[in-house]
């Protein structure tokens, strides 16, 4: 918790980095990029909300709000800037975005952060469910139901950057990206850190000693919406359309609940969440009608078997992993890999078998799953799946009680 | 049996009707339709309904079309969300596809008008066409209105024409209640029902205006109270979803006597919502009506027994007939040589013949105002199981019900539509001899 | 004049069917100090299990046997899921309910269609109790306020005259104290969790005639009842009345009220800035907006106020944890 950069800490920010700046390098599609922007734009999301519930123990249902206005500010920023004719680079939009929410966060920070604990959650929630359900009754800054759209390649080109396509885009995404990652190594250690610390463990100690927790919680606050402005700034960015959809309570309920999931409020950690997030709401809903289903499921079973977030229990397991270097391990992991695997395979079909008999959305009677044609109407399909369900999970429990002893005689936590 | 093969034969008639010959095709073309609309989250029914109605639509017409092409709707799930209908556009156009249909929520198809026609200025020679079968909103053919984008559904002023033609033939109604979603689209709705009652009975008192939020609203008794204490004699609702349903309900228990004039009652669950009450009371003013004769009947017999459910978006078939009817005039399925050839169209569908209008790219169809009743010999189309229906009360034609259209389109030119090939340049060839424009 | 007090009582109707709701809630809150994210999924259920018995046991067979049904899906979720997570901290338990929630909208989405099924009145329920200057006020309406009051006063009795209750009290505030007296606060903890749960299943049962049956239902009634609850105060049932009271009154006697504070400030002699289309800006849109218009928002504004103001809520004392 020092001010130095310990040397593990230096390596594991030169390897976020480069993950972050790879894919520029990479011939992906316009799709592609646009996922990974969408990716950037929810790893900044998510980042603002785990700070919070990290670093001062807040849970806010209001982070999407704070996003959601900073990309109707965004968006009417680029029709402004496009409109005028000012020499501004659209690229420096996001930070006005986040400087919008920043603002924003000045005027209804305070109501919200007297107190602690549940008081601020449900206050935000109260906040972001006014804004939401107002944003399509006024007119003027919310363009009404169906939102503003502003152009991105309207804007002066700097640096060659004219945003007509996803590459650049999601370059400028991967620099903000970057910048919020400086940002939350920036606040390690400072004074602001602990004492945000201090405040979520004992406020009234806090006071006693000087500071006020109102302040400190504010700051934080602060420094959370500039970066969820930043998030809802490049989402306009990409999708050039803002509504009132985007900022409201599902979006920060999601927001919240990947980010518990995915626990801790590193970069790391958010994404993990991210990938999560964008993962379900994007690829998986593409794919499968059952896609709420998998998240509820998903987040029963990180609950039951990581509590306290899955980037804690992968940490541990990675220590536990370098720590003992046992090939046993290694293996009896690989095979529980497998078998989870083959159970999920299987129930997932069997699910959506289920789903593609009760909605009736196929054309005919086959469904591709994972490559292979099905008939939903024969039982061969539904038996197979059933069987490859059962046999992974006896498999995987196998597996676990020959695995747990190891496990435990090791020390590692589960 | 026979009303199939009649209406099959109806169809290919209709289709022939253009003059057009057919097209020889040596294979079937495959025309991809991505279909943008909910299949989960809160409007999942209706957009699942949605999309049954479309791929019923498309496999009657894959039997034989006047286009000799074959249709496949691809799916996509956009949740309702405007954000996800920008993503399904950027994913149905990485696979290809050129036609996007859509139509649940005018937020929604906003978006989705300014993300094609922005795709389409900056992706030339890869356009991408939007059928909006359903979404309606003043904008779409008026201040945001776009060469790309069709609306298949009455605009908002046509069925307030007709709405308001139907109350200007009721002497009895002298106090009207408005009740509304309180968006644009909502607005707008309050506003024409103003100025068009205004207009043609100036007797008529608005005795009461009320916007609720989308959804929000699930005590329905205020409202209702408020409309018996003004005494309103019927109240205009274009209300859609539990904000419609919810109304229905409360007027029912607060034991309210004046009409119910709205737009979406004919509407997935909400018939069953209405139930077997109210007789004569809740009307329906829509483009189409369940009792209409002719191919409609058909398809409503075959999709609910496939889908037990009602066929309650005929847009659907509007719209491949549409597609069809263009198809065969432009020989072609290139969006932009379609787009040109749909513009003006005259084609038969399921509630007659309609026109494409070339202006503002609105359908011009028959609306019809119809009355909740029960199932009569007349009127035998059970609804939802309720043993009631919509009884045809009044049709009003296009000509009684089209207002002139607000639309400064930006088209392309006709050179870029049938580019001219250049003229084959011989041994003897000119020096300095000009060049045609390059073809596509 | 008869007007209101008709919107009154309706509102009281409808203040009652939102009490029954929260009374769960808090109850849950105050004995397991989680947020039940599940509960709006509690609703539904009870609606869809009243509606499906209904269909072969009568409306009066699915009242009976909707909350039953919810209590035993609350307790197997309660034994298998949140007991475990109960050392864990309030985080993990607000997820769980959470996913436990998605995950019974799913299911009645498979077991009974996206769309909404027609549970309606009973024959025997339906038409006017009286009828005040021509507007009527429904039979069901008065049978769901009996049936809330019925509820609170069984609630009640259950608390403060039973032995059961007496427990049931003392582990709220003395778990550890009760525990070693050799009463099984587990057992009691799962018991309150069933019995908010069935709470929540018959405020279903009754609600989806009056509402209407679909798996959104949840999604619909989630936000309101954390208003409710919080403005009246965390923990308490009486707490829940009040804020039930309020919010139900409060949204239902706003609408009818046409003027907005614009209207107000003219008469005080100050023109407010004409709002859009003449202008772009949000205040002046605020300052436009209908009080009717704004009456479903007003549950969040009056939220926001309390918790600004008096973050315990209206009801409760401020605990050590809230003062700073």
């Amino acid at each position: 918790m020092n001010a130095a950069v310990p040397a593990p800490a230096r390596g594991r920010a030169a390897l976020f980095s480069l993950l972050v700046a790879l894919p520029l390098a990479l011939p992906l599609s316009s799709a592609g990029f646009s996922l990974l922007s969408q990716l950037a734009s929810a790893w900044l999301l998510l980042l603002s909300v785990g700070l919070l519930v990290t670093r001062a123990g807040l849970l806010s249902f209001g982070q999407a709000m704070y996003a959601g206005l900073a990309a109707y500010a965004a968006a009417h920023a680029m029709n402004t800037i496009a409109a005028c004719g000012w020499p501004l680079p659209f690229a420096l939009v996001p930070v006005y975005g986040g400087m919008f929410a920043v603002a924003v966060a000045l005027v209804l920070g305070p109501i919200s952060v007297r107190r602690g604990g549940l008081s601020f959650a449900m206050i935000t929630l109260g906040l972001g469910l006014l804004v939401a359900l107002a944003a399509p009754m006024l007119q003027g800054f919310f363009g009404g139901e169906g939102g503003v759209s502003t152009d991105r390649t309207a804007g002066p080109v700097w640096l060659g950057l004219d945003f007509l396509s996803q590459r650049q885009v999601y370059g400028v995404s991967a620099a903000y990206v970057l910048l919020g990652a400086a940002l939350m190594r920036g606040l390690d250690g400072t004074r602001l850190d602990l004492l945000a610390r201090a405040v979520r463990d004992n406020p009234l100690r806090v006071a006693v000693s000087g500071a006020t927790p109102r302040r400190v919680r504010l700051q934080l606050v602060l420094v959370s919406a500039f970066l969820a402005g930043l998030s809802g700034a490049l989402q306009t960015l990409r999708l050039e359309q803002v509504s009132a959809g985007s900022l409201g309570l599902p979006q920060s309920s999601m927001a919240l609940l990947f980010s518990l999931a995915a626990g801790s409020g590193t970069a790391w950690g958010a994404l993990l969440g991210a990938g999560l997030m964008v993962g379900s709401e994007s690829v998986l809903a593409s794919v499968s009608q059952a896609w709420m289903l998998y998240v509820g499921l998903g987040f029963l079973a990180i609950v039951i078997w990581a509590p306290q977030g899955l980037s804690g229990v992968l940490r541990d397991l990675a220590q536990g992993l370098r720590a003992r270097r046992n090939p046993d391990l290694l293996w009896g992991l690989a095979a529980l890999l497998l078998c989870s695997a083959l159970a999920i395979i299987g129930a997932s079909s069997l699910v959506e078998l289920l789903y593609a008999v009760r909605q009736q959305l196929l054309v005919g009677s086959t469904l591709r799953l994972y490559g292979v044609p099905l008939q939903i109407d024969s039982a061969d399909a539904w038996v197979g799946a059933a069987l490859l369900a059962a046999t992974g999970a006896g498999l995987c429990a196998l597996v676990w009680r020959a695995l747990a002893p190891q496990l435990r005689a090791g020390g590692a936590r589960e | 049996m026979h009303t199939t093969r009649r209406s099959f034969i109806s169809t290919l008639a209709g289709g022939l009707l253009l003059g057009a010959a057919p097209v020889h095709a040596r294979q079937i073309p495959t025309v991809k339709l991505a279909f943008i609309d909910p299949l989960t989250g809160p409007f999942a029914a209706v957009g699942q309904n949605q999309l049954q109605s479309w791929q019923f639509v498309a496999d009657r017409v894959n039997r034989g079309n006047t286009a000799g092409v074959r249709f496949e709707i691809v799916p996509f799930d956009n949740k309702g969300a405007v954000q996800d209908t920008v993503n399904a556009l950027q994913a149905a156009v990485d696979q290809g596809i050129r036609y996007v249909l859509q139509g649940d929520g005018s937020g929604a198809a906003i978006a989705l008008s300014k993300a094609v026609s922005r795709h389409n200025t900056r992706h030339p020679g890869k356009e991408v066409l939007y059928l909006n079968y359903a979404a309606v909103d003043s904008a779409l053919t008026g201040s945001d209105c776009s060469f790309w984008h069709f609306a298949l559904q009455p605009s908002v002023p046509m069925t307030l024409q007709a709405m308001t033609d139907d109350i200007r033939s009721r002497p009895e109604i002298k106090r009207v209640y408005l009740i509304e979603q309180d968006y644009s689209f909502g607005h707008q709705v309050a506003k024409y029902a103003r100025e068009m009652l205004a207009l043609k009975r100036p007797d008529i008192q608005i005795v009461g205006e009320d916007f609720v939020p989308l959804g929000q609203v699930k005590d329905f008794s205020p409202y209702i109270a408020k409309v018996q204490a003004a005494k309103a004699d019927c109240i205009i609702t274009a209300n859609w979803g539990p904000d419609l349903t919810l109304l229905i309900k409360a007027a029912q228990q607060g034991g309210l006597k004046a009409d119910l004039y709205t737009f979406y009652a004919s509407s997935l669950g909400a018939p069953s919502e209405i139930g077997p009450h109210d007789a004569g009371r809740v009307k329906l003013v829509y483009y189409s009506n369940p009792n209409l004769p002719g191919v409609l009947q058909s398809l409503q017999k075959g999709f609910r027994d496939k889908y037990k459910q009602d066929f309650s978006v005929p847009a659907t078939y509007t719209g491949l007939a549409l597609l069809t009817a263009a198809m065969t005039k432009a020989h072609s399925t290139e969006p932009l040589k379609v787009a040109s050839a749909m513009e003006g169209l005259k084609f038969h569908t399921f509630n007659g013949e309609v026109t494409l209008r070339a202006a503002d790219h609105q359908l011009l169809q028959p609306i019809y105002v119809s009355d909740w009743q029960p199932v009569s010999p007349a009127n035998p189309y059970d609804v939802e199981n309720t043993g009631y229906t919509f009884a045809l009360e009044h049709t009003y034609r296009p000509a009684q019900t089209t207002l002139p259209a607000q639309c400064t389109m930006q088209r392309p030119l006709m050179t870029e539509v049938y580019p001219v090939k250049p003229p084959k340049v011989t041994a003897s060839a000119v020096p300095g001899a000009s060049q045609g424009t390059p073809s596509r | 004049m008869e007007a209101l007090a008709l919107s009154a009582l309706n509102g009281l109707s409808y203040s009652l069917l939102l009490f029954l709701l929260a009374s769960g809630l808090t109850l849950i809150f105050s004995l397991l100090g989680v947020l039940n994210f599940a509960h709006g999924s509690f609703y539904m259920l009870g609606a869809y299990l009243a509606w499906q018995s209904s269909q072969w046991l009568g409306f009066w067979g699915g009242l009976l046997l909707a909350p039953l049904g919810v209590a035993v899906v609350a307790t197997g979720f309660e034994v298998g899921v949140l007991r475990r997570l109960r050392s864990q901290g309030h985080l993990p338990e607000l997820l769980a309910t959470f996913a436990f929630g998605v995950v019974l909208v799913e299911a009645a989405r498979l077991l009974w269609g996206s769309g909404s099924v027609p549970y309606a009145i009973p024959a025997s329920l339906q038409g006017a109790l009286f009828t005040l200057s021509g507007v009527d006020f429904p039979v069901y309406r008065g049978f769901v306020m009996a049936t809330a009051l019925a509820a609170l006063a069984l609630a009640w009795l259950l608390l403060w005259r039973t032995r059961a209750g007496l427990i049931v009290q003392a582990a709220l505030t003395h778990a550890p104290m009760t525990s070693a007296l050799g009463h099984d606060v587990r057992a009691v903890q799962t018991g309150v969790f069933a019995v908010g749960g069935a709470l929540a299943g018959l405020a279903g049962a009754v609600g989806g005639p009056l509402l209407v049956t679909e798996p959104d239902m949840a999604a619909q009634m989630g936000a309101l009842l954390f208003a409710v609850i919080i403005i009246g105060g965390l923990g308490s049932l009486r707490g829940a009345l009040l804020g039930a009271l309020l919010v139900g009154e409060v949204q239902t006697l706003a609408v009818a009220v046409n003027g907005s504070l614009a209207d107000g400030l003219q008469r005080l002699g100050w023109n407010a800035p004409a709002a859009w289309p003449a202008s772009d800006g949000i205040l002046p849109s605020l300052l436009h907006l209908d009080l009717a218009r704004a009456a479903p928002l007003l549950p969040y504004v009056l939220l926001v106020g309390v918790l600004a103001l008096r973050p315990q809520g209206l009801t409760r004392a401020l605990s050590r944890d809230e003062t700073l």
